[in-house]
């Protein structure tokens, strides 16, 4: 703890960072869900058809009249706008292959989250003709009328979908970013910094063996990068403590889920250290290090999001060699309450591993004088 | 005791060093002069095992550079020439502290020793503040302690001079004459020639990184006057020759 910049950078960030975004995000989510729990105003192209007359049989849809539907989507006054094939009903009597075109406003959340409902029922109308026997349209009509009630029980699903899948981007993400930027200022101070200031010859001409040096100097660097993911758990632990919300995602989250965090974190910060600090060593100053470490962090980050939708049931041996992503596999299956120790061990294995070959193309570079005199 | 035994260096394409040889011995002072980029320090950081000669190799107290450098390591204590390379978010004591530290010596042992040197270089007045406001001067006497803080056998001083007014270049030196009555080895490279004159025991020249002449101060005083022993010494640093 060297000032009061470190401490707030290092510390006070990661552990209220995760906590105010969950809370911000909550917030927001909130008020959306129960503004289209109650009702979805859509409105339709056509009505003289069976399609129409089953989205008027469900409670929670209304359809709204609109001579403008580009501009009711726009305004908001619709959550969706569905174009129903002309000849919908002769076409679903003789069996014929029909359309149904839902449009949505691609930048309203109302609009967003209305969608998977309206699909839904789409889904529930085509099942129902699938599964009803019907000649001509008095019959047709009759089976339209069919009530579903998937509206309230489907919101919830999909907000929480919705929201599970932001912790599940957003948790992970902050986890590994902070491992990542917590040491990485350290790094490039404790090795082009101290190149830069000429501390670095008086050190090593000293009679410390120089693979000292380095472990030294990781454990200084690790150091910083634990404490500030450590903290960021922290955060997420008190977050969850205080909204002590019954939301099923997070309720699953006990304390063996956060040691299990703890040490994944600890053992993830110690290879970013690493990492950061062979890349700290090899640059030639402290804005050289800067430079290169700043894409480190956000190439961590990068994983994070287009691992939201992996599987992870049916990861392999080979998934989980790739650094970060095995991290964030076993995060996930963590924070998703499916902890899965063989994997847990196989990444730590890994870490270590990697952890192993780092520190030996330190020792590697601390040999090389044009590295260490690369001023 | 030091013994260079032919050593020469080559950056990429610069030869720094051209088959320098000499030797120092025990309780012996030599100065090192030479101008800018003769290979003074290149010279002083192949010595501390900081680099690695391209041909040749040097022995220090017993121990060769190349095949024991940790060895060399521990019985050297080198001031180098470019940056005082001192920790400014510590103050004077804690860097001397943790010098003593990394060179293995008990608290004891530290203590006494930090206290002898900030008594000797009289700097009791900022020991214990900051590096960082500290003016260079200053910086440097403190580099000079922290370079010998373990009491090394061999000590090496890359311009210890510099930066250092009338009375701290007088302790610096002084110490400098007392370390070699307890039988010290001392190498010090300086930009002074009033500095090398009066405290070296014998010169060595370096030029363009070759040895171009290795005396004794003695010899010439007497035979020429002050002006004349200046003015060989200019010329052998600039041009490396005496045209005396
Ligand atoms: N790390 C390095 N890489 C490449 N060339 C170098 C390096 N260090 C020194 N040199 C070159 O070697 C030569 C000798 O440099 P050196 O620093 O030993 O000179 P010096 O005698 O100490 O000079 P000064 O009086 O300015 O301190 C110079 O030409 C310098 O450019
Ligand atoms: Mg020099």
């Amino acid at each position: 703890m060297r000032d009061a910049k470190t401490f707030f950078v290092g510390i006070l960030i990661p552990f209220f960072l995760v906590p105010s975004m969950l809370f911000i995000f909550n917030f927001t989510m909130g008020g959306t869900e129960k503004s289209i729990a109650k009702n979805v105003n859509i409105a339709v192209s056509n009505k003289d058809n069976s399609f129409y007359k089953f989205m008027s049989a469900q409670d929670d849809v209304t359809i709204i009249e609109t001579n403008d539907s580009g501009k009711s989507l726009d305004s908001g006054e619709i959550s969706s706008y569905i174009i129903i094939d002309e000849n919908l009903d002769e076409k679903v009597i003789k069996k014929e292959p029909f359309t149904l075109d839902i449009k949505y406003n691609k930048s309203s959340m109302n609009s967003l989250l209305a969608q998977p409902m309206v699909s839904q029922y789409e889904e529930a109308y085509r099942y129902v003709l699938e599964n009803s026997s019907f000649k001509n349209y008095e019959e047709l009509e009759q089976i339209s009328k069919n009530k579903f009630n998937l509206g309230q029980q489907q919101i919830d699903q999909e907000s929480m979908d919705l929201s599970s899948m932001l912790f599940m981007m957003l948790v992970p993400m902050m986890l590994i970013l902070y491992s990542c930027f917590g040491s990485s200022s350290t790094a490039a101070e404790l090795g082009a910094g101290e190149k830069e200031r000429g501390t670095f010859e008086p050190l090593l001409s000293t009679g410390v063996e120089r693979s000292a040096v380095v472990l030294g100097k990781l454990f200084a660097t690790a150091f910083m990068g634990v404490l500030s993911s450590m903290f960021t758990v922290m955060g997420l632990f008190v977050y969850l403590i205080v909204s002590s919300k019954s939301d099923s995602i997070l309720s699953n989250f006990n304390i063996f889920s956060f040691a299990e965090l703890l040490m994944i974190i600890v053992i993830i910060s110690v290879f970013f250290a690493a990492l950061n600090l062979t890349i700290g060593i090899y640059a030639k100053s402290y804005k050289e290090a800067q430079t290169f470490l700043m894409p480190v962090c956000l190439l961590a980050m990068f994983p994070s999001f287009f691992t939201y939708t992996l599987d992870f049931s049916n990861v392999g041996f080979t998934d989980l060699s790739i650094p970060v992503l095995n991290t964030i596999c076993v995060i996930k299956e963590i924070l998703s309450n499916s902890f899965n120790a063989m994997h847990f061990c196989v990444v730590i294995a890994w870490h270590l591993v990697y952890i192993f070959l780092l520190c030996l193309v330190m020792f590697k570079l601390f040999k090389k004088e044009n590295i260490i005199f690369r001023v | 005791m030091i013994e260079i035994k032919n050593i020469s260096k080559k950056f990429k394409t610069k030869q720094a060093l051209k088959s320098v040889s000499f030797e120092v011995g025990t309780g012996e002072i030599l100065g090192l002069l030479g101008e800018n980029g003769a290979g003074k320090s290149t010279l002083l950081r192949i010595i501390s095992t900081m680099l690695l000669p391209s041909e040749g190799s040097a022995v220090i107290s017993g121990y060769d550079i190349l095949k024991s450098p940790k060895e060399v390591r521990k019985n050297i204590g080198i001031l180098f020439g470019s940056e005082v390379g001192l920790y400014e978010r510590l103050t004077a004591r804690e860097n001397l502290e943790f010098f003593a530290k990394l060179n293995g010596m008990s608290d004891e042992e530290s203590k006494e020793r930090i206290d002898y040197l900030i008594n000797k270089f009289s700097f009791e007045e900022y020991a214990d503040k900051k590096v960082i406001t500290l003016s260079k001067g200053m910086k440097q006497k403190v580099a000079i302690a922290r370079s010998i803080v373990h009491n090394p056998s061999v000590m090496l001083f890359d311009e210890p001079d510099s930066g250092l007014d009338f009375k701290a270049s007088k302790i610096i030196f002084d110490f400098m004459e007392e370390c070699k009555k307890e039988g010290k080895t001392i190498i010090f490279s300086s930009h002074s020639m009033e500095n090398i004159k009066n405290y070296s025991d014998r010169i060595v020249v370096l030029h363009k990184g070759e040895v171009t002449k290795i005396f004794r101060i003695d010899e010439y005083r007497g035979k020429y006057s002050e002006k004349e022993i200046n003015n060989m010494l200019f010329n052998l640093v600039c041009d490396g020759d005496e045209n005396v």
